[in-house]
């Protein structure tokens, strides 16, 4: 396990922005922090920057991309780390930063840290810090109950059990080249 | 990995200026993030559908899981 890594998906740090507890408060911790690597993708990068400009405008926007890009290492995927996203989103309701996050935790042995209630299905196979507050998990649960929300897995693969799911979605990532 | 730019804690004075910067803005947008979820929901509503998908485990062999 990755313990020094933490995955940021694209959520907390608009929560940050929000001013929104509990996740404010655990990305100031972890960004004072010395021991801890703060890694995301660039795709989670690229959600951020589009919700800041869609709702704040460029400026602003540019002003949040120039911070995170000195606080947080933006990481770029692999091949590797792109073909485990497309067999998230084939085998789970996920948007593709969704899958881009959690694709990027897989491949460092580290928890992703967010509140999309996608990433944090129980079916999941991957490691997560939640950091939604106690209403917000009640929202979701109760839009899940009511079929607004679809989460876990897609019908294709809902039957294999999670040895099964883990193994298919983290093969590209234990493929090596050959040696001749 | 694929790191194309990375914070730098090494360059203390920088680095501690701009979490400084970061901190303050704590609470600045409290409209923030709607855009997100409204994305988000909008990709998974639009990727194929569930009758689009192959049978159940159609392809999902033992071997074909781990090929």
């Amino acid at each position: 396990m990755a313990d020094g890594i933490v995955v940021l998906d694209a959520w907390p740090i608009l929560e940050h922005y929000k001013g929104l507890e509990p996740a404010a408060s655990a990305v100031a911790e972890l960004f004072e922090s010395t021991d801890k690597r703060r890694v995301m993708s660039v795709v989670n990068f690229t959600e951020v920057c589009a919700a800041a400009s869609v709702e704040r405008g460029q400026h602003e926007s540019h002003r949040i991309a120039t911070q995170l890009r000195r606080l947080v290492e933006l990481e770029s995927a692999t091949s590797e780390v792109a073909e485990v996203a497309a067999r998230l989103k084939y085998a789970y309701f996920m948007a593709l930063g969704d899958t881009y996050a959690v694709a990027t935790a897989l491949s460092h042995a580290a928890p992703v840290w967010t509140g999309d209630a996608e990433i944090l299905c129980a079916s999941r196979v991957w490691r997560v810090r939640d950091l939604r507050d106690r209403d917000m998990q009640q929202r979701h649960e109760r839009r899940r109950a009511a079929g607004t929300l679809r989460v876990d897995r897609r019908s294709a693969v809902a039957r294999l059990t999670n040895d099964q799911i883990a193994e298919y979605v983290t093969v590209p990532l234990r493929r090596t080249v050959p040696t001749t | 990995m694929g790191v194309f730019d990375r914070g730098d804690p090494s360059d203390k004075d920088s680095y501690e200026a701009v979490l400084e910067e970061f901190l303050g803005d704590r609470g600045r947008y409290p409209e923030l993030g709607d855009a997100l979820e409204r994305t988000r929901h909008a990709d998974i509503e639009a990727t194929y559908s569930e009758s689009d998908l192959p049978g159940p485990q159609a392809e999902f062999s033992q071997a074909s899981v781990t090929s």
